[in-house]
């Protein structure tokens, strides 16, 4: 197979994930494989690919190098970025050389290298992430909001600051973060997502089948309708994206479905979501078990162990 | 290879065309008469000449696949064009494993170096345990 794939495909696949920065999310074995197909891209195409694209891949090839544990080819690579852009103008050139620094141990210079100017927010926002500690998450956060307030329309950080509260447990303050995005952003369907993903944690924190209060109960039935109508957002933006059905299969075989039809049938809001979630059940199984080659059957018994879908 | 044969065939008729215009007007010129119009045959191949380029040229769209994250060769979706409706046009990120808002999840700028170079160490000290 190896020999069918073009250059300018496999160039195209290595820019994509340099933009992306996928790679951040990689087990350490595809950035094993990914570091090597780079360095040998790079060492038999340097001469014929556009500058651009060049730097942009050597910018990549450091990152899997330091993330590799290659210290002296992520040295060789800083060196010839820094060469060609110098030292001190370009912001992602100084950012490269604190991640440096950072892998290398040496803390306090690379904060000395982001600490310099207070108008380079990328530098600054760098410099957030060495307020995060284990012991204290909230004063990460703290530093995330102080920098948010400086620069709100920073989506990334908003998806990182809505990533920590879900570490804790806040979830109604991640769907504010994540809601955020969405309104700069109306077509990020994975962000719908983790919305959906965010009420349906918060659907099975808030309830339980030993409920008693009919408002506790109405009130849970309603978050668990918000989980389902964005994951269903999500599927009206990109039909393929099989967490989201299994989000919906997950939301209709919920335990207070159960409780609702003994007890709530005749509220008509309640009845129109039973319908619905009746309708969904089997479409959505339907789609999940084709898009990801899961069988019905597993997926059923699975979900008797464990009910949450992944993040 | 056909649409290569569709572009010799209508360049050819193109130029003979243009050589009939060409000796047309020569013959015009040599016994002083005035053209009133170009002959209709002329036009006509003309036209065609032009029409069977242009099928050549979409005939000969070729559109390369692309390489998935994970290696694999995906083909395009269409021959021409992207789809139009968003839930199809987005399949293709999904096939692929990298959508236009991947940065979203991935944050580069906050990753965690050291953390990640920890666990990068310890799957290398497992691997080589095994």
């Amino acid at each position: 197979m190896a020999h069918e794939i073009s250059t300018e495909a496999l160039k195209d696949k290595l820019l994509n994930i340099s933009y992306s920065g996928v790679y951040a999310q990689f087990h350490p074995e595809q950035l094993l494989d990914l570091y090597n197909e780079v360095s040998n891209f790079l060492s038999i195409n340097s001469d014929s690919i556009d500058v651009t694209e060049l730097f942009n891949l050597t910018e990549l090839r450091f990152y899997l190098a330091i993330l590799t544990h290659h210290d002296v080819d992520s040295k060789a690579c800083l060196d010839r970025l820094t060469d060609q852009f110098g030292r001190d103008r370009s912001q992602r050139i100084k950012i490269l050389q604190s991640i440096y620094l950072e892998a290398m141990g040496d803390n306090e210079g690379a904060k000395l290298l982001l600490n310099g100017d207070p108008d380079e927010l990328d530098l600054s926002r760098r410099l957030v992430t060495f307020s995060r500690n284990s012991s204290d998450p909230e004063e990460y956060i703290a530093c995330l909001k102080f920098y948010l307030d400086v620069q709100p329309s920073d989506l990334i950080t908003w998806a990182e600051l809505a990533d920590q509260y879900q570490q804790l447990g806040h979830y109604e303050r991640a769907i504010f973060c994540l809601q955020e995005i969405i309104q700069q952003e109306p077509f990020a369907y994975n962000i719908f997502y983790k919305i959906g993903l965010n009420y349906y944690y918060l659907y099975c924190r808030e309830f339980s089948p030993k409920l008693e209060k009919k408002d506790k109960v109405l009130e849970s039935a309603n978050i668990l309708r918000k989980a389902r109508d964005h994951f269903l957002r999500t599927i009206e933006i990109c039909e393929t994206y099989s967490k989201a059905w299994l989000g919906i299969y997950l939301v209709t075989k919920a335990p207070i479905n159960d409780v609702l039809r003994a007890k709530y049938k005749d509220n008509s809001a309640m009845g129109q979501l039973l319908s619905e979630n009746d309708k969904l059940r089997e479409v959505s199984a339907k789609k999940f078990t084709d898009l990801s080659g899961i069988d019905e059957a597993t997926l059923k018994s699975d979900l008797s162990v464990s009910a949450t879908p992944s993040a | 290879m056909s649409s290569f044969a569709f572009f010799l065939i209508g360049g050819l008729l193109l130029a003979h065309s243009g050589y009939s215009s060409y000796e047309l007007h020569q013959f015009a010129k040599e016994f002083g008469t005035e053209l009133k119009s170009i002959p209709s045959d002329i036009t006509l191949e003309t036209i065609a000449g032009i029409m069977i380029v242009v099928i050549a040229a979409v005939g000969s769209i070729n559109k390369a696949s692309k390489l998935s994250i994970n290696n694999e060769i995906v083909p395009p979706q269409n021959r021409y064009l992207k789809e139009i409706e968003m839930k199809k046009a987005t399949k293709e990120h999904e096939t692929i494993g990298i959508n236009d808002y991947q940065g979203f999840e991935s944050r580069i700028s906050f990753i965690d170096i050291q953390k990640k170079r920890n666990e990068f160490s310890d799957w290398i000290k497992k691997e080589k345990h095994d």
